[in-house]
């Protein structure tokens, strides 16, 4: 009972329908995983599919259906039947190859050619099979056994193989594989633990087609350990950079959202209501004189929001949807030490201002952030490799063929009886096998 | 773009006309037809050529970025490996389908949208030499399995009717069974090397080789059916019929991955729709 057991499952992991069954349970899972979208937060599935229906993609992790039991399951199946059934018809193929086999009459293909002298005439086709690059073996009763293509035999253990070392790579990149995302505004210096250092953006900028449509993204990298630079590398969006183990890649790039290059402001005189003078650049963080007043840029939000309850000003998104900053003040009236300027609002806050004078800020020039999408990924070599090697397999498996060839001299010692075999691509053995014998026969009428 | 687009109409028509002349072939028989169909057939060959060519002078780059440019690519390697099989059959027979397959493959080409039959910038995730091959090799790899689909067509229907309707002039059943696995023979390593140089480039550009996407996880399951293939031609009593079934089911998924993806799903491949 047990063994039979033991011999039913040894029978079907040998099996290639095993197999075939197993990639099409797979094929099916990744249909499914790619008809509900990956992923999503739960609140998506109940929003698109109602609540029963999304409860059950979630409780059968649906909604993850690439790392679920779904696809590890039939995954480990396959690659315990692949590794089982390629072992087992190892010791065969390399018998049926290993071998001189007897003469066969009932090869597959078979012709005669007529002879003078039996003792030259095997001497001769040993010749001609050498010509068509055959290996050839004399056996015990002096007929020939010859093949060729033996290496295609073993195509299949080959691509077999190949598939091990992918998902080797991709176990590897699983366990091993380290994934982050930084944005460093342009300029700034941010550490990355990862490595051990810090990164500085030298300069984030883009480059445009003719018709103004963006053509590349590009970042100016700086690695400093113990403030030194020890590397600068400028990357792009299909050239990233190489560091400790670590690859750096332009993801992604955005306005910053708590700061800015500089603005334009001017004097405004609140009694006559004009404009006092000729606008004036200030930098971030930098002391400006304008008028009879030192001004400074010391905060930027991009969407200005007052927490009246806690008293202080944050921003309600990243978007540039109501940029505001906020300017350090000195000069001779009365005026508060700091003062939130908006750019969209100019007349809002002259109020605050003591005395004639208002400073408005009429426009400010973002600095850009860079995203930085850093990762290692221990398993992509072997991914590389075995793809290379899976590629070597198939023209094993597809471009070359195992054939035999029989020559045997025939029992009244007036021809030789010829006979071939080979079980794939039998239409060009054919072809192969028919000028062997116009050979033998044009060597022999000589 | 004018001479791009006045040699897609030319190749379009020729290739309309070889379907009407293969067809007449197969009705008459007469040598002098057949010897028009495939004059006829090389005609639009050189003018999808010539189409190609004459777009990668107008765009500056590879000619397959876009659905268009890749529609015409991808005709331009089936009418070619048609050529070296009429060659080397000996048989004409095939012309009708290929011809009619060529001439709906240049007509849904023509339904699409205008802004990409001109000139599109590149973004700057497509400006990359492993992409080229990614898509180059994709392509060889699909126009193998389209001859390798219609081979299985007609093996079924000779299997099945024998050698009623026109079907006695196809080459027999054993002939087209080795043509449709002689296909799939040459696409298998063309879409490892596509799915595999598609992985490189996506390492390359967003630091991971594997996010599946829906046209990730449709090529993937395109090269799983073509492997059942090869598993079922080689196990006894899957043979013929069953196989020829899986080279169907093969390609109808590499139809999706080429199109449906691009159209029906969402996924970083977008630029199919763009
Ligand atoms: C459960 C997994 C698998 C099993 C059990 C399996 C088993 C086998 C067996 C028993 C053979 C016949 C070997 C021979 O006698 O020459 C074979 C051949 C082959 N297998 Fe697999 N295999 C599996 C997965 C795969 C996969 C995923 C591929 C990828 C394409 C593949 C590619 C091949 C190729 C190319 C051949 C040679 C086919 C031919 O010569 O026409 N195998 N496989």
């Amino acid at each position: 009972m047990l063994l039979n057991i033991v011999k039913f499952i040894k029978n079907l992991f040998s099996s290639t329908k095993l197999g075939i069954f197993l990639l099409l349970v797979i094929v099916l899972v990744a249909i499914a995983g790619t008809l509900v979208e990956q992923g999503k937060p739960v609140q998506y599935y109940y929003d698109l599919y109602g609540s029963a229906t999304a409860g059950w993609i979630v409780k059968l992790s649906i909604d993850k259906i690439f790392g679920s039991l779904w696809m590890i399951i039939p995954t480990s199946l396959l690659i315990v039947n692949l590794i089982y059934a390629t072992l087992s018809k190892l010791p065969v193929m390399i018998k049926s190859v290993a071998l001189p086999k007897k003469f066969h009459h009932n090869s597959k293909i078979n012709d005669n050619v007529l002879i003078k002298d039996k003792d030259i005439a095997i001497e001769k086709s040993s010749t001609v099979l050498k010509s068509y690059h055959y290996k050839i073996y004399t056996l015990e009763d002096g007929s020939l056994f010859a093949h060729k293509g033996v290496i295609s035999r073993f195509g299949a253990v080959v691509v077999h193989l190949s598939i091990l070392i992918v998902l080797l790579g991709a176990l590897l990149g699983a366990i091993y594989g380290y994934k982050n995302y930084i944005a460093i505004d342009s300029g700034d210096t941010e550490p990355v633990p990862e490595i051990n250092a810090s990164i500085k953006v030298d300069r984030f900028w883009m480059n445009y087609w003719p018709d103004g449509s963006i053509k590349q993204y590009n970042s100016k990298l700086s690695i400093i350990k113990n403030n030194k630079v020890v590397h600068t590398q400028t990357i792009d969006v299909n050239h990233p950079m190489d560091y400790a183990g670590m690859r750096f890649f332009q993801a992604g790039y955005g306005k910053s959202y708590d700061k800015i290059k500089e603005a334009v402001m001017v004097l405004y005189d609140r009694q006559k209501k004009n404009v006092v003078g000729e606008p004036v650049v200030a930098q971030w963080n930098k002391w400006r004189t304008i008028g009879p007043y030192d001004i400074k840029i010391v905060d930027f939000v991009p969407d200005f929001y007052f927490d009246a309850k806690k008293g202080y000003v944050t921003s309600k998104s990243l978007e540039y949807n109501n940029p505001a900053v906020r300017l350090q003040v000195k000069g001779p009236k009365a005026t508060p030490p700091f003062i939130w300027e908006f750019l969209k609002y100019p007349g809002f806050t002259l109020k605050s201002f003591g005395g004639k004078d208002a400073v408005i800020v009429s426009s400010i020039t973002p600095i850009y952030y860079t995203g930085l999408q850093y990762a290692k990924n221990p398993g992509a070599n072997w991914i590389w490799f075995g793809s290379v090697i899976m590629v070597i397999g198939f023209i094993m498996s597809f471009f070359m063929y195992y054939r035999r060839i029989y020559i045997t001299v025939d029992d009244e010692e007036k021809s030789l009886l010829i006979a071939g075999v080979s079980y794939k691509q039998k239409d060009l053995f054919a072809k192969e096998f028919k000028k062997i014998c116009n050979t033998l026969k044009k060597v022999e009428e000589k | 773009m004018i001479f791009s687009l006045m040699f897609f109409d030319v190749a379009f028509g020729f290739y309309v006309a070889a379907a009407i002349s293969y067809a007449a072939y197969s009705l008459f028989r007469k040598e002098w037809i057949g010897y028009n169909s495939t004059l006829l057939f090389f005609l639009g060959f050189l003018s999808n050529i010539a189409t190609l060519t004459a777009r990668t002078v107008e765009v500056h780059h590879a000619p397959f970025s876009n659905l268009y440019e890749s529609m015409i690519f991808f005709s331009a390697i089936v009418a070619l490996i048609y050529l070296i099989l009429e060659f080397r059959y000996k048989t004409k027979m095939f012309g009708v389908f290929l011809s009619v397959f060529l001439s709906l493959s240049f007509f849904v080409t023509n339904l699409l949208p205008f802004r990409m039959k001109v000139y599109e910038n590149l973004n700057p995730a497509l400006q990359s030499y492993w992409l080229e091959i990614h898509v180059a090799t994709m392509f060889v790899g699909y126009s193998a399995f389209a001859i390798s689909f219609i081979a299985a067509v007609l093996y079924l229907a000779k299997s099945e009717w024998h050698n009623g309707l026109m079907l006695k002039y196809l080459p027999n059943a054993s002939v087209l069974d080795n043509l449709s696995y002689k296909s799939i023979a040459w696409g298998m390593p063309f879409l490892t090397v596509g799915i595999a140089t598609g992985a490189v480039w996506a390492n390359y550009t967003w630091g991971s080789y594997w996010s599946w996407d829906p046209k990730e996880t449709w090529s993937l399951i395109t090269w799983l059916i073509y492997a059942a293939y090869l598993h079922a031609r080689i196990t006894r009593g899957w043979k013929d019929k069953k196989a020829a079934i899986l080279a169907i089911a093969g390609f109808l998924s590499m139809a999706f991955l080429y199109w449906g993806v691009s159209f029906v799903l969402p996924g970083l491949h977008s630029y199919g729709r763009a």
